[in-house]
């Protein structure tokens, strides 16, 4: 039995840090996007204004790598969930189970590696005199180099590589959870393999696939080194735009903080849209 | 004998849900008790509070004469046999048994005799550097027994313990738990929904239903007196014909049902004419017969014949949609399908007048 | 495993996953490849075989020096996360309904923020309480973005403990603590190592938090980042086998160790 000053003692601690460190920063970041100047001048109060949010859609420079930036995440959102469905599928059903394990490690290895260095070897591998490239003109399929980094492919190449594991994953374990034996009771009723998938699977999974999509959306949102390295002059996101308002001191936060909070709502409106439409049947009461 | 451990007045609720009401109960010092209910009626509850793992919202536990309503299980004289053993699996038995030891701070080597004679009472002989998982039901039910009798607990709780055996383990642990509970000479409360069971080793079985006690007493007791109808279908079975008390004499009940009126001793609660009533019959007290008997009769047909070995059942039906099961030695008597009626009777001192 | 798609599991989605696997590797491989490569020169064809990068890069103050605070990072940020993030596990397995709600998704909240919004809002917060760019930022950042991690992983597990485990403890006279640490611990284990494994790669990998909170002591991702952006030389090829090499090696180590001690209980 828990008494009252125990409980208090295990709960206090806990939640004065996540108040502080998880939501402090939003809220600092918050704050600032309504300051005039940060820190204030010397002398002078703080002074609230909502200047740095007009700044935003007074000019095109910002509002085209925002639009840019939602429209590329959400689209390599889908490209991500088409190539990693099948897998996850695979993973989880195709799979015996003792050789699950092996399969799985070997997907999940080469996402330990961090993302500057898998960055870097996408660059080393598809630049002009890159492997890739070699390999083709060798074959006598190309002529001259393709260039393949600095635009959407490396881009997106680079968002695969680095949140495949995020789509991957809550789409396996909402797969693994369904009972095999509503399949055996599907095939029992007459339901061939693409009914099958279709009426038992791909609904089932529906959980999995709007976790994924959420957590992938945000995180391509949110990447700065993958536009800052592989992307191209015609390519930059609104997060290389956020970095240069903090690459310098205090002065220029406030516009930087109000463009975050800016791509925060915006992102996280999306990401609970495209939540709220892959589980819309979920059994609502009529 | 005094009471080792007493409830007054104890309630629980679980939001706004009250699970206990106002409930009264008395633990004799080195008594077997079980608390014997369907699920959901509040005995694990109640053992739960005498543990100390709920603190009831209303009312005090008494232990050896002391209030330890808010004293936490770590500080309290009693120990508890979970009903999933709860045995840890990441320790030996040996170090399982030692657990609650060590948190006295008792020395080593008093520990380790401890320990030894503990195995020895519970019968695991060469088990003390097995881990759980390597053990099988009936030997880790007697780790959890040996872990919790450790501590010389001045009353043993058992949330039941039994449930996860199989039949025949089952049975001779009921016997096992009974003797350990003679040679300990401690108190025991068990819980359990298992009414035979309860009937099997208790000195005292209370009988537990929506959060209050319905009877308490002697097994032998509560079989032949049941003071309410759920007793009298909890504990054994039952026929029970609905009507209306005529009249009451001598303690014995006239009680006026469906197609006729039946005699039955009276129960001990207190009923006047013209309340409704049930006269509730065990099966084994029916007999039959092809012309109708003096004294309690109904007449009806045979529905279905179950064989159990020893014991058969035959279920008769009346006319009034009443089914009544009877109880019989197939080596004895033969019973023929068949769907000519037949008369069901029994004697008044068989049958008992409760409240409906 | 089910029969019901035997057919699809042969072979059709059987080449699929290699194609990715290979997808996945191939880049890492020319990597690997071209830290051995014998010239200046970051390209195809490789005409000789030289050791000589790996021997630049160790002799390197500026890459040994971010090493080092890497691993100091990763260490300490780790730690903390391990403690704070398991402490808010178990806290949040005591709250009910709404409360529990509540603290979950602001538990979460590094774990889902956008990689720059939660870089930026750390870099404001550690100038708000005055705490200036360089290791410890990195070390609160790191922490604060692991913490959530932990605490899921923690959950994950705490969840499948019977509550009567706790409570046989208390019953044989353990104090709360004293329970916790005999048995909560010991039944979180596998998951404790899994998080510190997954908190260190996680610091180690990072880049958002230690490219914003940074100082003039660069973590190994930012070293990579700067010596890339100032033009690719065959050294980073070098560097990066390294870390990698480490980093596959803490996973397989780890992966192991979990195993062994799943195949115990």
């Amino acid at each position: 039995m828990n008494t009252q000053p125990a409980r208090i003692a295990l709960l206090a601690f806990p939640a004065f840090w996540i108040l502080l460190l998880h939501l402090g920063p939003m809220l600092a970041m918050l704050r600032i996007s309504f300051l005039e100047s940060f820190p204030p001048l010397p002398g002078s109060a703080e002074v609230a204004t909502l200047a740095n949010y007009t700044a935003f859609f007074a000019n095109d420079v910002y509002i085209v790598p925002m639009l840019r930036t939602l429209v590329f995440s959400f689209s390599a959102t889908l490209l991500l969930l088409v190539l990693t469905y099948p897998l996850a599928f695979f993973l989880a059903k195709g799979v015996r189970a003792e050789r699950k394990l092996t399969y799985l490690m070997i997907l999940f290895a080469p996402f330990w590696v961090g993302e500057i260095i898998r960055i870097f070897s996408i660059t080393v591998t598809f630049g002009n005199r890159g492997a890739v490239n070699w390999v083709l003109l060798n074959l006598g399929i190309l002529e001259r180099p393709l260039r393949m980094l600095y635009g959407y492919f490396s881009l997106s190449t680079g968002i695969i590589h680095l949140s495949a594991l995020y789509m991957l994953m809550p789409i396996y374990a909402a797969i693994e959870k369904i009972p095999d034996n509503l399949l055996e009771a599907g095939r029992d009723l007459g339901a061939g393999p693409v009914s099958r998938f279709f009426d038992i699977i791909l609904p089932l999974s529906r959980e999995g696939v709007a976790t994924g999509c959420a957590l992938v959306f945000l995180a391509n949102v949110g990447t700065y080194s993958v536009p800052a390295l592989l992307g191209g002059p015609g390519t930059s996101m609104f997060s290389e735009t956020i970095g240069t308002f903090f690459h310098t001191a205090g002065s220029q936060w406030p516009v930087g903080s109000a463009f975050s909070v800016l791509l925060l709502t915006a992102s996280l409106t999306i990401a609970a849209l495209m939540m709220l439409v892959i589980q819309r049947r979920k059994g609502r009461a009529r | 004998m005094t009471d080792i451990c007493v409830l007054r007045d104890i309630t629980a609720r679980y939001g706004d849900v009250t699970v206990i009401d106002r409930l009264n109960l008395a633990i004799p010092e080195g008594a077997f008790v079980t608390l014997l209910g369907p699920s959901g009626c509040g005995k694990s509850t109640t053992l739960r509070m005498i543990g100390g793992f709920e603190t009831p919202a209303a009312g005090q536990v008494l232990l050896a004469g002391k209030d330890v309503t808010h004293v936490a299980p770590n500080h309290r004289d009693t120990n508890l046999v979970f009903q999933d053993y709860a045995l840890f699996p990441h320790m030996t038995v040996a170090e399982n048994i030692a657990f609650g030891l060590k948190r006295k701070g008792a020395p080593r080597d008093v520990i380790r005799q401890r320990v030894d004679e503990l195995m020895q009472l519970v019968r695991l002989p060469d088990m003390a550097q097995r881990l759980p998982a390597m053990l099988s039901g009936g030997q880790r039910q007697r780790v959890a027994l040996a872990r919790a009798l450790a501590r010389d607990p001045a009353l043993l709780l058992l949330d039941e313990p039994l449930g996860a055996l199989d039949a025949k383990l089952r049975e001779e642990m009921q016997h096992e738990l009974k003797s350990l509970q003679r040679a300990t000479g401690k108190a025991f409360v068990f819980v359990t929904h298992d009414q035979e069971e309860a009937l099997t080793m208790s000195d005292v079985v209370v009988v537990m239903n929506k959060g209050r006690i319905e009877q308490q007493g002697a097994p032998v007791e509560l079989y032949r007196d049941p003071q309410s109808r759920f007793v009298a279908s909890f504990i054994g079975k039952s026929n029970f014909f609905e009507g209306r008390l005529q009249e009451a004499s001598a303690g014995i009940g006239r009680v006026e049902v469906a197609g006729g009126t039946l005699s039955a001793r009276l129960g001990s609660a207190p009923l006047k004419a013209g309340d409704a009533v049930v006269v509730a019959v065990r099966p084994e007290k029916v007999a039959l017969a092809t012309e109708r008997p003096q004294g309690n009769a109904i007449e009806a047909r045979l529905q279905s014949l179950s064989y159990k070995g020893a014991k058969s059942t035959a279920l008769f039906a009346d006319a009034f949609g009443r089914r009544i099961e009877m109880d019989f030695n197939p080596e004895e008597r033969r019973i023929e399908a068949g769907d000519s009626s037949v008369w069901l009777g029994w004697q008044d001192a068989d049958g008992i007048v409760l409240a409906a | 495993m089910t029969r019901s798609f035997a057919w699809v599991g042969s072979w059709l989605l059987q080449a699929y996953y290699m194609l990715f696997v290979a997808f996945l590797v191939l880049p890492i491989f020319v990597m690997i490849l071209m830290s051995f490569k014998n010239s200046e020169f970051l390209g195809f064809p490789i005409k000789g075989l030289t050791l000589d990068w790996y021997g630049a890069a160790l002799a390197d103050p500026a890459i040994l020096g971010a090493v080092a605070t890497t691993a100091f990072v990763a260490a300490v940020s780790t730690l903390i996360a391990l403690v704070v993030g398991t402490w808010a596990a178990v806290a949040l397995e005591r709250l009910q309904g709404l409360a529990k709600a509540v603290a979950f998704v602001i538990l979460c909240i590094p774990l889902a923020a956008p990689g720059i919004i939660s870089a930026i809002s750390l870099r404001i917060f550690a100038f708000d309480i005055g705490l200036e760019l360089g290791v410890p930022a990195i070390i609160m950042a790191h922490t604060v973005h692991a913490v959530p991690f932990v605490s899921l992983m923690v959950l994950a597990r705490l969840s499948h403990l019977p509550k009567s485990q706790t409570e046989a403890a208390k019953d044989l006279g353990a104090s709360p603590i004293t329970a916790f640490c005999l048995i909560t611990l010991p039944f979180l284990k596998p998951s404790l190592i899994g998080a510190s494994l997954f908190g260190l790669l996680l610091s180690m990998d990072d880049f958002n938090r230690s490219f914003f909170l940074g100082g003039f002591e660069p973590t190994l991702p930012i070293l990579v980042f700067e010596r890339m952006s100032t033009g690719i030389s065959p050294q980073i090829n070098a560097i990066a086998s390294i870390v990698l090499l480490v980093t596959l090696s803490m996973g397989f180590v780890g992966e192991r160790t979990l195993r062994r001690i799943g195949a115990r209980k």
